[in-house]
C-alpha cells in the first residue's frame, strides 16, 4: 500500500515539473493520436452510417452524436479547469496554472460545438434556432467563462497574478456545471431529459447508443490528446530560455 | 442505415464543424510550438 502511495506521491510531483511533462507529452502524444482517431471514426460511421433512423424525428437525430460528445467534454473540461485552479490557488502549482491557460480555449471550442450543433438540431425538430430554456442559456454561461478566462489571462502582463486570477474565477464558474447537469430536472425546460443514465435503463436504443458511446469516448481522448499539446506547446512558450529547453531544441540532450 | 441520398444539410454543416473544431485544435499548438523551436534557434545562432 505504501508503495502505490509513494509511486503516486511521485508521478504527482513528476507533474509539477516543465521539463518532465514536456519530455512525457512528446513520447506519449502519438500513442493517443494513433488510438483517439480510429475510435473517433468507428463511432462517427457506426452513428451516422449504420445506426437505425429514429422513428420520430429521422435522419437529424444523428447530430446526437457529436452534439452529447461536445456538450460532456465541455462540461468535463471545465470541472478539470476547476479542479487545477483549486489545486493553484492552494498549493501554487504552476503546472496547474498552465493547465486551465492551455484548456480553456479547447473547452471553448467543444462548447461552440455543442451550442451550434444544438441549434443546427433544434430549428427542424423544435422549430427554433434558440430558445432561452435553462439548459441552454446554462450552456451559453458555460461558454462566456470558457471566454472570460482566456481574456482575463490575456489581460495580466504578470503570469503569477495570471494564474491566480484565472485560478479563483474558474472555481467560481464551476458553480455552472451542476446547474447545467440538473438544468433538464429542475426547470420546465425544451430541451429534452437525459438520455443516458447511469442507475437505471437509458431511454435510447442499444443500437443508437453503443455509437453514442463510442463518439462519447473518442471525444474524451481526442481532447485529452489536444490538452497534451497545448500544455507542451505552452511549456515551451514560458521555457525558451531556459536551458533544458534550448539543448532540447538544439539536440544538445 | 442511412439513406445517403437523405443526408441532410445540417448533419453536413455539424460535421463539418465538427472536423474544423479538430483541425483547429490540432494546428494551432503544432504551429506555436514550431514558432517556439524556431524562435530558439535563432537566438542561439545569433
Amino acid at each position: 500500500m505504501n508503495n502505490i502511495f509513494s509511486t503516486v506521491k511521485s508521478f504527482y510531483h513528476k507533474l509539477g515539473s516543465f521539463p518532465w511533462f514536456y519530455k512525457f507529452s512528446s513520447k506519449f502524444i502519438p500513442i493517443v493520436f494513433i488510438l483517439g482517431f480510429p475510435i473517433f471514426f468507428l463511432g462517427i460511421i457506426w452513428g451516422i452510417y449504420f445506426s437505425p433512423t429514429d422513428v420520430t424525428q429521422g435522419e437529424i437525430y444523428r447530430i446526437i452524436y457529436l452534439h452529447v460528445p461536445a456538450a460532456s467534454v465541455a462540461q468535463t473540461v471545465y470541472f478539470a479547469m476547476a479542479i487545477a485552479g483549486f489545486v493553484y490557488v492552494v498549493w501554487k502549482m504552476k503546472m496547474a496554472g498552465l493547465f486551465i491557460y492551455a484548456m480553456a480555449p479547447i473547452g471553448a471550442s467543444f462548447t461552440i460545438l455543442a451550442l451550434i450543433s444544438g441549434a443546427i438540431w433544434g430549428q427542424p425538430t423544435w422549430g427554433t434556432w434558440w430558445i432561452w430554456d435553462a439548459r441552454l442559456t446554462s450552456t451559453l454561461v458555460l461558454l462566456l467563462f470558457y471566454l472570460v478566462i482566456i481574456g482575463l489571462y490575456s489581460s495580466f502582463d504578470n503570469k503569477k497574478s495570471a494564474d491566480q486570477a484565472v485560478s479563483i474565477l474558474t472555481m467560481v464558474g464551476a458553480i455552472n456545471l451542476p446547474i447545467i447537469k440538473k438544468s433538464v430536472d429542475w426547470w420546465n425546460t425544451l430541451h429534452q431529459p437525459a438520455t443516458i443514465k447511469v442507475f437505471s435503463e437509458s431511454s435510447i436504443a442499444n443500437e443508437m447508443l453503443y455509437p453514442l458511446l463510442i463518439c462519447i469516448f473518442s471525444f474524451y481522448i481526442l481532447v485529452f490528446l489536444f490538452g497534451l499539446m497545448a500544455m507542451r506547446a505552452e511549456i515551451a512558450k514560458r521555457e525558451l530560455n531556459k536551458s533544458w529547453f534550448k539543448n532540447l531544441v538544439l539536440g544538445n540532450d | 442505415m442511412i439513406d445517403l441520398t437523405n443526408i441532410s444539410t445540417h448533419l453536413s454543416i455539424v460535421l463539418g464543424l465538427t472536423f474544423l473544431i479538430i483541425l483547429i485544435n490540432l494546428v494551432i499548438p503544432l504551429r506555436k510550438l514550431k514558432r517556439i523551436k524556431k524562435q530558439v534557434k535563432k537566438i542561439e545562432s545569433a
